[in-house]
């Protein structure tokens, strides 16, 4: 326990402190994410809420969340289907090229959702089908047995390949609700008494995203080094914190996806594919680790006192810093529903508060799994799946 | 004694630690440009390469939609029809020659920026102590014109955005980021033709195709900037600049409708007080936020 001595020790204490606060052991896979701009209700809301659950987490404890075109699970995932092999069915045999090619574009457009019965009611008003509606309903009932087959079709109507959206399941409807039942939670750190060796940590210490004092500022500048080495106390409540645990929507297979991650190198990987255990997985993969849980603050009140300080000069620039968010949430709403507030002490100590509006949530961190753990419970399913039909391999 | 561009580099770093860009990812536009009125004319900067060095300039010899079909085009699919590459083609073919779009035009851009956050920095450059070489011959200063002797006095740069705006837009339809994606992370083999002249190389190697993208821009409106300096100029001086003012002033050599440029100078001592105002319904790029394609890809 000790003070802090700069801005990354000051962020270390508080990744510790935020996570012992919420019920974590260090070793737990927690990642603080700032800054948290609150999730408004509004036509978006799921999108807005999902977002961070489709995102690839990077390797640190903290994520600023600017969300890239670049690394995305839905895009990725429907990329790992693509390198998988079904077994052997007879349902293209059965319905004829000319039938599976119009039942593919039909699954794409979004004109038939998967499954056989939906097959055969599609298929009975579709000339290149109906004459094969109920056997080709059939032979896809069977094939669908296979979890890769089974995957690859229900994945096919979503984007890219598709036109439907990433979802998961519950939205933001079933959030706010859980939300409103969630336990409160409260910590304090006093100055002085900091715990800031995050060695023992996920990722070792490893972290990316440093913000300063303020949202956007450089943690080296010198009001946020005079901030972090000058004794800083924290008082942290929150009314409601809601660990939010939502699952893909139909578009994902556990069972396929743990078949190919529990089977590197060999079926159901399809060895032309350029997409392979390797590139998906491996170090330099673009799925190495899941956000599976997001924790969501409700009514959120954290009161920061800095023992440093600061000059008339030092309090006007950081009031007019302010509206960015200040250090630790950086919540910059923008009337949108939190706020933050600086007053200074007439001897010049600062006193930043950060409250957040009740029933307008507020994202602060998320669970980070590695695949192995994501996808270690499929490790039993996948060797009775591979028994079953991949024998031969 | 600071020279014009250690003054200029000191300002530029010091603005891009306030706003919390990464210096190596971040050019500078100069002069700070209007934002562009039109969608077309917005996704048309996002579609240019940009060249390397500090300050922005899209040649545009070679567009990013250009740069990323060429790729894609190249390409071996795969037969599965979730196969990226695949899906990837389909879409350019689907896309055709239109021009391509991002998900976010003018008017998000602006919605967006009404809606940001105010930014402000203090800036201070003081005058470090002439060390007495001379310059070209012998007795002469070093120091020749307003612009040098400007930057060798203190300058002091009070700067405030009422809203500033890091606009972010993913590009549209036409773009499937898993197939570029695994272009990028398998350097030889599939997806690469073997026959095709388009390789990793020169995709994404030096000078490659689609080395590096445009990720951001950042937008500000409702300028403030008030500089001081103290230097003393003389009246002809004073009237160089006074002419020069036409052109926009240091920093970020504004212009244009919106935008009120006043360089005052004081009667005995001849120091110069620069004030910059644009209104808040004036939108002007400070700077480009140019990733390498692996930051692009999220890798």
């Amino acid at each position: 326990m000790s003070d802090t001595k700069n801005f990354v020790d000051l962020q270390a204490g508080f990744y510790n402190a935020l996570a012992q606060g919420l019920g974590y052991s260090p070793s737990d896979p927690f990642q603080v994410i700032q800054p948290s701009p609150p999730l408004v209700s509004g036509d978006d809301e799921d999108e807005l809420l999902w977002n961070y659950l489709n995102a690839i987490p990077p390797f640190s404890l903290t994520q600023n969340t600017v969300f890239s075109g670049g690394n995305q699970f839905l895009a990725d995932y429907q990329g790992v289907m693509s390198a998988l092999q079904a077994a052997p069915n007879d349902f293209q045999a059965t319905v004829g090229p000319v039938c599976f090619a119009a039942y593919q574009q039909a699954l794409k457009d979004g004109a038939v959702k998967p499954g056989p019965v939906q097959f055969r009611n599609w298929a009975l008003v579709n000339g290149a089908c109906s004459s094969v509606a109920v056997s080709g309903a059939s032979a896809l009932a069977r094939a669908m047995l296979d979890p890769i087959f089974a995957a690859q079709m229900n994945v096919l109507p979503y984007q890219p390949a598709g036109t439907d959206p990433v979802d998961f399941s519950p939205g933001y409807k079933t959030m706010l609700k859980q939300l409103k039942n969630a336990p409160s939670r409260a910590f304090q750190v006093a100055a002085g008494n900091w715990n800031t060796n995050v060695s023992s940590t996920w990722t070792k210490g490893s972290t990316s995203g440093i913000f300063g004092l303020w949202g956007g500022s450089s943690s080296s500048s010198t009001l946020s080094e005079k901030f972090a080495s000058s004794g800083v106390g924290l008082t942290a409540k929150f009314a409601n914190v809601l660990p939010f645990n939502a699952v893909p929507g139909v578009w994902y297979s556990s069972s396929a996806f743990g078949l190919a991650f529990n089977n590197p190198g060999k079926a159901p990987w399809a060895p032309s594919s350029p997409i392979n255990w390797a590139n998906t997985f491996g170090p330099n993969g673009n799925m190495q680790r899941f956000c599976t849980s997001l924790l969501i603050a409700n009514s959120m009140n954290i009161v920061v006192t800095s023992n440093a300080t600061y000059s008339d000069a030092d309090q006007k620039e950081i009031q007019s810093h302010s509206s960015a968010g200040l250090w630790p949430f950086y919540s910059s709403g923008g009337g949108s529903g939190s706020s933050t507030s600086v007053s200074f002490t007439a001897s010049g100590n600062m006193q930043v508060t950060i409250t957040s509006k009740s029933g307008v949530p507020v994202v602060i961190g998320c669970i980070v799994l590695p695949a192995a753990q994501y996808l270690g419970h499929e490790v039993k399913a996948s060797e009775l799946l591979t028994t079953n039909f991949y024998a031969a391999a | 004694m600071s020279t014009f561009d250690d003054l200029q580099q000191a300002y530029v770093s010091s603005e891009l630690r306030a706003i919390g860009l990464q210096s190596a990812t971040a050019r500078l536009f100069q002069p700070g440009v209007t934002v562009p009125a039109t969608d077309a004319d917005l996704w048309a900067l996002f579609n240019t390469i940009p060249t390397a060095g500090g300050t922005f300039y899209a040649p545009s010899i070679l567009a990013f939609f250009t740069g990323y079909s060429t790729l894609i085009n190249a390409l071996v699919p795969g037969t599965n029809p979730l196969d990226p590459v695949k899906v990837a083609q389909s879409r350019l073919a689907a896309w055709g020659s239109k021009p391509p779009t991002w998900n976010q035009g003018v008017e998000a851009l602006s919605r967006a920026l009404q809606a940001a956050s105010r930014l402000s920095f203090n800036f201070n450059n003081p005058a470090t102590p002439d060390p007495g070489y001379w310059g070209l011959w012998g007795h002469s200063s070093p120091i020749t014109g307003p612009s040098d002797s400007y930057a060798a006095g203190s300058v002091s740069v009070s700067t405030a955005f009422k809203h500033l705006l890091s606009f972010t837009p993913t590009p549209g339809d036409w773009y499937v980021s898993t197939a570029i994606s695994l272009a990028y992370r398998n350097k030889t083999g599939a997806p690469w033709n073997p026959a095709s002249p388009v390789t990793w190389q020169t995709t994404f190697g030096e000078g490659g195709m689609l080395q590096q993208m445009l990720a951001a821009l950042v937008v500000v409106s409702g300028i403030d900037i008030t500089a001081n300096s103290s230097t003393s100029f003389s009246p002809p001086e004073q009237a160089l600049i006074a002419a020069g003012l036409p052109n926009g002033l240091w920093p970020h050599y504004l212009t244009g409708s919106g935008i009120n440029t006043k360089a005052s100078f004081n009667a005995t001592s001849g120091q110069m007080t620069t004030t910059i105002t644009s209104t808040a319904s004036n939108a002007r790029m400070l700077f480009a936020v140019v990733m390498p394609a692996q930051q692009y890809l999220g890798l």
